[in-house]
């Protein structure tokens, strides 16, 4: 489980991947999903954004597509990407399910109310 | 100069930190990005540039940090790691007796470490040893570089040998430290000619 654990992807290039899941899309947009994804939790600037964008695609993870526009680089999941991100959500599932069946996640709901 | 490095003259200029092949790949779309934030009227323009100011330090560092590993890796010769390490050993006592001496509240002036023949080892001789092992590695590497590049930048390349950059600096620091110290008005601008004539600068010290 520790493998498991170490081998999983930070939280601002899996929220990116899932961002791209639905379609390609320029840095701003996936900017503005990941916000309205993580309900604001999950803030990034450009430097933050720019520099997750470079790790997934030297991974190839992305890719970036054939020029659509001259001011903005628009990029894809890859099939790579499309499976890493499917890896890393069974993990969630599983561990939400697990929280369920604790009842972890009701606890945490009253206490936050 | 594009429309957006007018816009953002400083930010444009900060971009200039990352490293270049970086820069060239996404420094256009993080100026395009961080106007699309400003101008995006559901946000506050003061919370995009305070995060943008939060922001762009730590992606600096990081970025700068993955392509100095990745140089250091790939890129940089084993003399040069080799000489790098020599050279780099040859300035840890000065650090080391400086830090022990402030973490004993200035007790080590009476040890041995602080006789002036000592100090003029660790303070003096070392670092100058590893200044000029460095600065001759350094011109050595710029000058066998495989790489379409004049000797002269390679010369100023100083993050591609970023390990023997940091000792040319330090060395320099501490021996600009050691000829600026108050202790050391009698020891004559020249490292070579202090060591030279080690007997009257060593009385000098001790007598002031």
């Amino acid at each position: 489980m520790s493998k498991q654990r170490s081998n999983m992807l930070p939280a601002v290039a899996f929220n990116i991947l899932l961002a791209l899941s639905l379609k390609p899309r320029h840095g701003y947009e996936i900017m503005q999903q990941i916000e309205q994804d993580s309900h604001g939790r999950v803030i990034i600037g450009p430097g933050a954004l720019y520099g997750t964008i470079k790790q997934l695609n030297d991974d190839q993870l992305i890719e970036e597509l054939p020029s659509i526009s001259s001011r903005r680089r628009y990029y894809r999941l890859t099939k790579k990407g499309l499976d890493r991100l499917g890896s890393e959500l069974s993990y969630f599932e599983h561990t939400v399910k697990l929280a369920q069946q604790r009842k972890l996640l009701k606890q945490n709901f009253g206490r936050s109310r | 100069m594009s429309k957006l490095d007018s816009r953002f003259p400083l930010y444009a200029k900060l971009l200039y930190l990352y490293p270049q092949s970086y820069r060239q790949k996404y420094g256009h779309e993080m100026l395009q990005t961080l106007a699309d934030m400003l101008d995006d009227t559901n946000r506050s323009k003061t919370g995009v540039w305070f995060r943008t100011s939060l922001d762009l330090p730590c992606s600096l560092t990081k970025e700068n940090l993955l392509y100095v590993t990745n140089i250091l890796s790939h890129e940089t010769p084993d003399y040069v790691k080799r000489v790098s390490l020599f050279s780099g050993l040859l300035l840890l006592p000065f650090f080391v007796f400086i830090s022990l001496n402030a973490l004993t509240a200035h007790n080590l002036y009476n040890s041995w470490f602080w006789i002036p023949k000592v100090i003029a080892i660790w303070l003096i001789f070392m670092p100058t040893t590893a200044f000029l092992i460095a600065t001759a590695t350094f011109i050595y590497w710029a000058s066998h570089r495989r790489a379409n590049k004049s000797f002269w930048s390679n010369l100023f390349d100083f993050r591609r040998n970023w390990p023997l950059s940091i000792v040319v600096f330090i060395s320099v620091g501490i021996i600009t430290l050691a000829f600026g110290h108050d202790s050391v008005h009698c020891i004559v601008n020249n490292p070579i000619n202090e060591i030279h004539y080690w007997r009257s600068t060593l009385n000098c010290i001790k007598h002031g």
